[in-house]
């Protein structure tokens, strides 16, 4: 192990807190969260974090984005490097004029990244239909993420690749994350390779970028400016998506691109003032 | 600490990987996944040998048969082989069967109730569950929760074993991926509770936070083995998923290696 592994610093975008009802598991209450975020900064040099909330995405996301910005303003949150992550409110679908001003106000009160959820909150993600919303977007440079499982609609795998294409394409300085979740629809296909291909913002996050040598061989492709580290907690442990950028067979260089320098670059982006 | 250098960290351990396997395949494109590659990133993290089914003989009876012996003798000093039995083709499958396990690298038989879209249940089971436990070999089966999106895998449910179990007690199975997903990766362990010639692997995308404790609370380390499923899922993560787990250093060692090297009578 090199002098700089031990050093290299990580910025997890897919950290998961909060009551999650379906399973005691997977849940991490509030009152735990800056314990764990800590805990993972010591250990694992994790020293940044995008952290979501279960109540967001179970409940109601504007009640749950109210509270992560309750959190994010805590000294703990703050000492554990804690930014939030927004989750898109549908009152925004009936009054689309004011999200300009909610988004900046939600940004200037520590959210970094809009996490769209399409198929489970109901609303729709297509070009034409959610093209106010991209605009504004776009005209800040504020990043989203989306999951593989939200693009699969149909329940079929029949994942809406050629999609993403579009508002990538249309919106270029609108940074596009995808994440797998508990796909495997991230691994061993080609969509991702001509997605990658035909685009310039899209990027992929790697905690489910399971296949053999496939962050090595996406790094080779494309260039590791387009993979950004998550590690999807609880639901996956954090110590093997850090173990794997660690274990990669890529220089330095590039595992601290993927490890935080390529996220921490897109966040300086936005140009909210 | 797992996230440190993987090869420092698994370097006294005797690592047997039992769920590999190579070759191209219809579906998967892996840009570097050459057997060469795949072979050689084993070996970089410790593997001293590895049991591999071809992805050609879980998908032709004929170009399968062909290509295991083949990569069997390439990497000789380093596989061994699953032969696939496929229940669609009974006949041929059992016969060519017969011929493989005279071979010396074929430690076991691999199935794929999914795969193939057969319950192993199915009269076209019967003859080999009887001549497979006759000849006392290992049998390797894939196994998942049916409640998931992907219908064919309603052929693999863990249970539908029970009663073949049931009727060949010799049988040694191995439910490869433990059940899969959810509470089925739970159930499992009820099932090795009570048949003590069952085994699992946790091969493939199966990481949940916890669940390798609870086996070897419930059932010990025994009959626990270590399969990465290669070239699927990268031999990193399966790695540091067991580096990481909170059990003995002895219980790792089983997993990692010991008890395949028992199962499957191999050499090292």
């Amino acid at each position: 192990m090199t002098g700089m592994e031990k050093n290299i610093e990580f910025f997890d975008i897919n950290f998961w807190f909060g009551e999650n009802y379906i399973s005691k598991k997977y849940t991490l209450l509030e009152e735990n969260a800056a314990k764990i975020l800590l805990k993972r900064k010591i250990e694992n040099n994790v020293n940044f974090t995008l952290i979501s909330n279960f109540l967001s995405y179970f409940y109601s996301p504007a009640v749950g984005n109210d509270l992560t910005s309750e959190l994010i303003k805590k000294d703990e949150f703050k000492e554990a490097g804690a930014a939030g992550t927004l989750l898109m409110e549908h009152e925004w679908f009936y009054h689309p004029d004011d999200f300009e001003n909610w988004l900046i106000k939600r940004n200037k009160s520590g959210f970094k990244l809009l996490r769209l959820f399409p198929k489970t909150h109901k609303y729709p993600f297509e070009l034409s239909l959610f093209a106010p919303f991209y605009e504004i977007l776009n005209s800040y440079n504020f990043p989203i993420m989306i999951s593989i499982d939200e693009l699969d609609i149909t329940g079929n795998k029949n994942i809406e690749w050629d999609k993403i294409a579009e508002i990538a394409d249309m919106y270029e300085n609108m940074p596009i994350i995808i994440e797998g979740g508990q796909s495997k629809e991230l691994m061993y296909n080609c969509f991702l390779l001509a997605l990658l291909n035909n685009t310039s913002n899209v990027y992929i996050e790697t905690h489910n970028l399971l296949g053999f040598n496939q962050i090595e061989d996406l790094a080779d492709f494309k260039g590791s400016d387009r993979l950004i580290f998550g590690s999807y907690y609880p639901f996956f442990d954090d110590n093997l998506a850090v173990s794997r950028i660690i274990n990669s067979n890529l220089d330095d260089k590039d595992k601290a691109k993927i490890a935080s320098i390529n996220i921490k670059r897109i966040i300086d982006n936005i140009i909210i003032i | 600490m797992v996230t440190n250098n993987l090869e420092n960290l698994i370097r006294d351990f005797i690592i047997v990987d039992t769920h590999v396997h190579l070759g191209p395949l219809s579906n998967l494109y892996m840009p570097s996944g050459s057997n060469s590659n795949i072979i050689k990133l084993l070996k970089k993290f410790g593997v001293k040998k590895a049991i591999c089914a071809t992805h050609s003989s879980l998908s032709t009876v004929n170009y399968g048969s062909v290509g295991l012996p083949s990569i069997l003798e390439e990497y000789k000093d380093f596989l061994y082989g699953y032969f696939v039995f496929n229940p669609n083709f009974e006949e041929i499958s059992l016969k060519t069967l017969e011929n493989y396990l005279n071979k010396d690298l074929i430690v076991g038989v691999k199935i794929h109730p999914s795969w193939h879209f057969c319950y192993p249940f199915d009269k076209k089971y019967e003859k080999f569950w009887d001549f497979i436990t006759e000849r006392q070999i290992p049998v390797l089966t894939h196994s998942w929760n049916p409640n998931v999106p992907n219908k064919a895998q309603k052929y693999s449910d863990p249970f539908f074993f029970e009663d073949i179990i049931k009727k060949h007690p010799g049988l040694r199975l191995i439910l490869a991926h433990a059940g899969g997903r959810g509470e089925m990766l739970y159930k499992v362990i009820s099932l090795l509770e009570n048949y003590t010639n069952l085994y699992v692997d946790f091969a493939g995308d199966i990481f949940v936070p916890g669940l390798i404790e609870e086996y070897v609370k419930r059932v010990g380390s025994q009959r626990l083995l270590f399969g990465t499923d290669m070239p699927w899922v990268d031999i990193r993560f399966q790695l540091a998923n067991v580096m990481n787990l909170d059990i003995d250093e002895n219980d790792k060692r089983n997993i990692l290696g010991l008890n395949a090297i028992k199962l499957f009578n191999l050499k090292i």
